[in-house]
């Protein structure tokens, strides 16, 4: 009789602790150095109560997942209002741009009634409790991942073939910028990232504001859908914007080391390719060094800064 | 002995069973207010969206990658006949399988919420907070002007657009991430160009109030003043 409850109670402890490992896999742990240089250990960190960074390159917005960062750098000082930024992710790429700062000093008479501002505030948990960091004084994060946690790739590369049957070798293949593809299912919007994908092929369309998509995944699945290639020029729609979206929907840079850029009216077919498993293994294991190299390098820079500091305020 | 024993069961168990049927013959009003109890062997998932009943959603089933849910109840941003309710009934509740999942929130505008790692277990149900703010463009004055107008939303550059809208009479507020945006109203043919910042935070309505003067209407008052 006493058999079955204990048998029951591991099994329900079990799913607690599984519940809970899963639940935390999300939480993002890291060390936070302000512009004091004091450090923190922080879990569950946040920024601007989101696990997601948004920055600039090159004038075009990122997003990026925090469990893809390494480090962040933010330079500039507390005052600054666009910040420059370092941001180096896991595989080993570094990506210098701005990131936003105290932007919300909107005049009262544009926003007004119950809005609020947004707080740029890194939040998180310490061993001594909850941590607030305003973003100005925050200088240098370090993420901390477990060695498990997969590398996800930032970049594919493949050919994109236009309508008069032209092919281009790309990589760095992005969609508006992003390392997803969104499409239309009705009224349903669905995103995939490029890297699960093998073939985008697109279809003619009578009208020609919305074409229509087949997407194959690396697995063999295929999904239908549409995306919006209207050229039609929105109301407020500045000459880049615009240009930018009628002819630069893929980008990518060519062989040549040129920016490539082709519109959704113009592409038939995208072909991504994908490294076969002893590469990605070797990839892997060349990227965990590449990341192990650089953390000696920033730990490096970590001891050379206060130096700097010191002598700066001495 | 056996026979009182037995007539005094019998007699607890009719008296069970007469008051298990009073309560269950009652109003069913109670019952009514009270959300349904979860389904056998089923977990379920709230969305926490502060004060938002619908939203655009599904759900993926992170073992099979296969779509277990969706909601879509609401129409486009820039549908010019697409207005808010006040007699929303909440839809953001799913019983599931027990399992981990991950939620895709469709917002107004291009970036969608992504929740992962939803472990949703038997019997228990399980809230998650949708990070997602409204905001709502509202013309000042000059009753009938502008009533539809499109307009663009950009990002704080202004180098990307997320997404379209279109303003209304009625309350029409577009749900989209927290975080900050701007948007962009241009008539060529009233000549008017206006754009505003907007900063939309979690749980909270932001109202953007655009002053409808036209340049014929302006220019009295500039005249005043000089």
């Amino acid at each position: 009789m006493s058999s079955l409850p204990l048998s029951h109670l591991a099994s329900c402890a079990i799913l607690l602790v599984g519940g809970a490992v899963a639940l935390q896999a999300a939480d993002i742990e890291a060390t936070v150095i302000d512009r004091q240089g004091v450090r923190h250990e922080v879990r569950k960190l946040e920024i601007r109560s989101s696990t997601i960074l948004e920055y600039y390159v090159s004038g075009k917005r990122r997003r990026m997942d925090m469990a893809r960062i390494e480090r962040i750098h933010i330079g500039g000082t507390a005052q600054d209002q666009e910040a420059p930024v370092t941001v180096t992710l896991r595989t080993g790429r570094v990506e210098v741009g701005t990131i936003i700062i105290n932007g919300g000093s909107s005049p009262h008479d544009d926003v007004v009634g119950g809005g609020g501002q947004i707080s740029d505030r890194l939040t998180g948990s310490t061993s001594l409790g909850p941590l607030f960091v305003p973003l100005s004084d925050v200088r240098d994060v370090l993420f901390l991942h477990d060695a498990d946690e997969p590398l996800v790739p930032d970049e594919v590369a493949g050919s994109i073939i236009d309508t008069r049957g032209r092919r281009f070798d790309v990589s760095d293949i992005r969609y508006r910028g992003d390392e997803a593809f969104r499409f239309q299912q009705g009224r349903k919007r669905r995103r995939v990232a490029l890297r699960h994908l093998s073939r985008l092929e697109f279809g003619d369309s009578p009208g020609g504001e919305m074409r229509p998509v087949k997407l194959t995944y690396r697995t063999g699945k295929v999904v239908q859908g549409e995306v919006d290639a209207s050229t039609v020029r929105l109301a407020g729609e500045g000459d880049h914007v615009y240009r930018t979206r009628v002819d630069s929907a893929f980008t990518g840079i060519s062989p040549t080391g040129a920016a490539f850029g082709i519109g959704l009216k113009r592409v038939m077919l995208v072909l991504i390719e994908h490294a076969t498993e002893e590469e990605e293994t070797k990839a892997d294991s060349s990227a965990t060094e590449g990341a192990a190299a650089g953390q000696d390098s920033s730990s490096a820079q970590e001891r050379a800064a206060p130096q700097g500091g010191d002598a700066g305020d001495g | 002995m056996n026979g009182p024993v037995v007539s005094r069961v019998i007699a607890t168990a009719l008296a069970a069973v007469w008051l298990s049927a009073c309560a269950s013959t009652g109003s069913g009003g109670g019952a009514a207010y009270m959300p349904p109890p979860i389904p056998e062997g089923k977990g379920r998932l709230s969305l926490q969206a502060a004060g938002i009943n619908q939203l655009n959603f599904y759900i993926v089933d992170d073992a099979t990658g296969e779509e277990v849910y969706e909601d879509m109840p609401r129409a486009s941003s820039r549908s010019p006949s697409a207005y808010d309710s006040g007699a929303e009934q909440n839809r953001l509740t799913v019983d599931l399988d027990p399992g981990t999942y991950t939620v895709v929130v469709n917002t107004d505008i291009d970036d969608d919420v992504v929740i992962d790692d939803v472990v949703v277990q038997m019997g228990q149900e399980v809230y998650k907070t949708v990070r997602v703010g409204r905001f709502q463009v509202r013309f000042q004055g000059a009753s009938g002007f502008a009533s539809q107008m499109p307009f663009l939303i950009f990002d704080w550059n202004m180098s990307t657009i997320l997404g379209r809208g279109m303003t209304s009479s009625e309350v029409r507020r577009l749900i989209v991430p927290e975080g900050r945006y701007k948007i962009r109203i241009e008539n060529s043919a009233s000549g008017f160009d206006i754009i505003k910042p907007v900063e939309v935070t979690f749980g909270r309505i932001t109202q953007v109030l655009i002053p409808a003067q036209t340049q014929d209407e302006t220019a009295p008052d500039q005249s005043q003043q000089n």
